[in-house]
């Protein structure tokens, strides 16, 4: 306990079958083998799901990706979660949408194309319908998003139901609405899940450069990150209320999640830190959020992308000024992922305590 | 280099080296004072701190941990591949 690892490269064994050589250590001091390995990242995804019940068989779900890692990762653990034998089957219909913010990560409009092609090639790669949103156009949404939508009567009993009763009414709704379920083909032509790519546009010169003054006027670079962050938000959960999803899957990592949690207690916003890093998040009324990733570090999730070819798109972080003071993200990410190499309990530390 | 660390590199991501004979071993620690000073273009404190890795930088070695692996003290073999994985602002 405590001794660093002998100094040699000799390979060692994974702790959880015995036998085949081990690729990682998760959390303090166990090497697994890529095979256990994968067990364990899977098994954690269909665990978190089984265990919070809150998604509904036959449920329409918007997973919010990023193109990053922990998103990226999560729309592969979707699909291994259909596509398995049926009495393990994740039942529910995924649909993607992906926010571009090439205009304040200083993208020039090459590269926001070359991005935005990158990211629809992995869009439809999945087959699931999906969705392409500028963060432009977070600037033409009316100002009741940022009410909660009204709740829908299944979900309103003072003690809250039983999961099957929400499944029972969740299903009497879908035969009254009409709707089998399964997700009806969008308007346009970015909706549809086949065909070949829509030439992707990227949006009026001048409401990019609207964009980007607000975000100058946000002043410091903290700010600049919260605005970011809300926006983002707001887009999403239209698009959701748009095309009839009432859950959001986001890929918030227990990495991003301890941050979170340290960065908005220090922005004053203690009170809120249930729904920030939850599993679940009613605040926006009608639809909720969910994080099925909060459970894994940052480093599990780079080691499954690597080991089991999960593609990504990388852009570069949120323009920040020259001379400028780090937002307190930064500060907190920083401070965070230090202490973590002293003490490597650090994060879910903080996690668990949050 | 990986996950945005290529960035710092001139945004290349795989890059083969051929390192000078020299007395001291090749081992991670004195591969890293290399890489800083003959690879690194711009903001060294984004790739490192002090002689290791800032904090949110995996690095593997032949896609194994290098927390099996010795972390600075393994010493490099003919062909090794050492992949650094940047993990910060990722989701």
């Amino acid at each position: 306990p405590g001794d660093r690892p002998c100094p040699r490269s000799r390979p060692r064994t994974c702790m959880k079958c015995g036998q085949g050589t081990a690729a990682l250590v998760i959390r303090v001091g166990d090497p697994f083998c890529r095979g256990c390995f994968r067990e364990y990242f899977v098994h954690k995804f269909r665990a978190m799901l089984g265990k919070n019940r809150v998604i509904f068989p036959g449920e329409k779900v918007l997973l919010a990706v990023s193109g990053g890692p922990a998103s990226s990762a999560m729309i592969r653990q979707v699909q291994e979660g259909l596509s398995r034998e049926a009495a393990k089957r994740l039942r529910f219909v995924p649909g993607l949408v992906y926010v571009e913010e090439g205009a304040v990560r200083r993208q020039s409009p090459e590269q926001r194309e070359q991005t935005l092609a990158q990211m629809e090639t992995l869009l439809q790669a999945t087959g699931f319908p999906y969705h392409l949103v500028h963060l432009e156009e977070a600037l033409e949404l009316p100002p009741s998003i940022l009410q909660p939508g009204p709740e829908r009567a299944s979900t309103r009993s003072p003690s809250g139901p039983s999961y099957k009763e929400a499944v029972d009414s969740f299903i009497q709704q879908q035969r009254q609405d009409g709707d089998s379920g399964t997700s009806v083909p969008g308007h346009s032509t970015q909706d549809t899940p086949a065909g070949p790519p829509a030439t992707p546009r990227l949006p009026d010169p001048a409401q990019t450069q609207e964009l980007l003054r607000s975000f100058e006027a946000a002043g410091t670079a903290t700010a600049r990150e919260e605005l970011l962050e809300m926006l983002r938000t707001h887009l999403i959960m239209q698009t959701a209320r748009d095309r009839g999803y009432a859950k959001v899957m986001t890929g918030e990592s227990l990495t991003r999640v301890a941050i979170k949690l340290l960065t908005n207690l220090s922005l004053g916003r203690g009170a809120f830190l249930a729904v920030d890093t939850g599993f679940t998040d009613r605040r926006h009324g009608d639809v909720m959020v969910v994080r099925p990733m909060r459970d894994y570090t940052a480093k599990e999730i780079a080691f499954y992308n690597l080991f089991f070819s999960v593609p990504t798109v990388i852009v570069p972080p949120l323009f920040t000024k020259r001379r400028e003071k780090p937002s307190i993200h930064q500060l907190v990410e920083r401070f965070l992922l230090g202490l973590q190499e002293e003490f490597p309990s650090t994060i879910s530390t903080v996690y668990r305590y949050g | 280099f990986r996950g945005g660390a290529e960035l710092l590199f001139d945004g290349v991501k795989k890059h083969q080296v051929t390192l000078p004979c020299q007395p001291e071993p090749w081992d991670i620690r004195n591969l890293l004072k290399w890489i800083k000073q003959n690879m690194l273009k711009e903001r060294p404190e984004l790739f490192m701190q002090g002689e290791t890795v800032r904090p949110g930088i995996l690095v593997l070695i032949n896609e194994a941990d290098w927390e099996l692996m010795g972390e600075l003290d393994y010493k490099l073999q003919d062909q090794d591949n050492v992949l650094f994985i940047s993990t910060l602002h990722g989701g």
